[in-house]
């Protein structure tokens, strides 16, 4: 009973120490398994759901040349730091979202008629279209919400500001146009 | 009839409760350092397909590390101390000599952040009072031949019985 008694009054040490572990140790490995920048290819997506860390290791299999990691988030990653997924490179985005933030993303060049546009310019490849009958990577993205069985239009967009997109910004490398076009290819 | 007085704390006594605070102070400092470089180990040759796994194992022995030092810290560390203190005190304290008959009562009163005592009920000619004894004492304290006891902070340090 003492013994009892001894351990639920000093409980709270117990549960703080537990909380500083995880605190401390998700610091730390995120510190250590972090590439800079310029070395990482970061793909935020919208879909309903997402295979995230089987994308990263099919993706993961052979890296772009210069580039020593691949992060796949869904945006619900960034509900603490919103300002992150800014810092992305690819994004995969329904049609709507990606007209919604279309002064965010690079203009790419034409690969489907139904790409979408925005002001003249296209914003995107399409991943994924119900309407004409195109998917892509659907072993790892979800495109159908839970018991539903008609998709939005899904399209793959480029950050303006990425320094992977050399094809289309003329600066930095290729890497995420690389990434974009395997991602476009996938099973 | 004469008589010989027993010390119930010695230096030898608190060099003893000084060693015991060290030792347990270094097993303490040797699990963290142990669950420390547990968790180093982990972090070295970390790559984004083993880091989850990896982590987990980190937080686990981290956890567990930081524990069994909280335990160490809470059931050894702070009682050796605690012991330490109060020998230092009494040693350093000024004695008073106290005559009469003594019994100690059964219950262990336990002061918070001070060391487990028994009440100690002295009979004397000129007025009744109530001394402390360590509870670690009792065992050395044979109240029913003491004929006299010698208190500092009305803490019994040492006894006079008869030589026989």
């Amino acid at each position: 009973m003492r013994a009892i008694k001894w351990f639920f009054a000093n409980f709270h040490r117990y549960l703080l120490w537990l909380l500083c572990s995880v605190i401390l140790w998700g610091f730390v490995f995120t510190l250590i398994t972090d590439a800079p920048k310029a070395r990482k290819v970061v793909i935020y997506a919208d879909t309903p759901s997402l295979m995230d860390a089987e994308l990263a290791d099919e993706l993961g299999k052979d890296l772009p040349e210069g580039i020593r990691l691949i992060k796949v988030h869904p945006f619900s990653y960034a509900a603490f730091d919103t300002g992150a997924p800014a810092e992305a490179d690819i994004y995969v985005l329904s049609r709507e979202q990606a007209e919604m933030n279309a002064e965010f993303l690079s203009a790419v060049p034409v690969k489907d008629p139904h790409d979408p546009e925005c002001e003249g310019r296209v914003i995107g490849w399409l991943i994924h279209s119900d309407p004409a009958g195109y998917s892509a990577a659907d072993s790892f993205f979800g495109y159908y919400a839970q018991g539903e069985t008609v998709s939005l239009d899904y399209v793959v967009c480029f950050n303006k500001n990425s320094v992977h997109i050399r094809s289309f910004t003329g600066t930095g490398d290729d890497a995420a146009v690389e990434i974009a076009e395997r991602l476009l290819l996938l099973p | 009839m004469e008589r010989k007085i027993v010390e119930l704390y010695t230096q030898s006594g608190l060099l003893s409760a000084r060693r015991r605070l060290f030792a347990s102070r270094i097993i303490t400092l040797l699990v963290c350092a142990a669950a420390l470089g547990i968790c180093i180990s982990f972090c070295i040759g970390v790559d984004a397909h083993n880091a989850v796994r990896r982590l987990v194992c980190a937080i686990a022995v981290s956890a567990v590390g930081g524990w069994t030092a909280i335990t160490l810290r809470l059931l050894l560390i702070s009682r050796f101390k605690r012991t330490a203190a109060h020998y230092k005190a009494v040693l350093e304290g000024k004695r008073e000599r106290i005559e009469g008959a003594f019994s100690v009562s059964d219950e262990t009163i336990r002061i918070t952040g001070g060391v487990s005592i028994k009440r100690v009920r002295v009979i004397a000619a000129n007025a009744d009072r109530e001394l402390s004894l360590f509870s670690s004492m009792r065992p050395l304290f044979p109240a029913d031949k003491a004929a006299a006891v010698y208190s500092v902070y009305d803490f019994i340090s040492a006894y006079e019985v008869e030589r026989s």
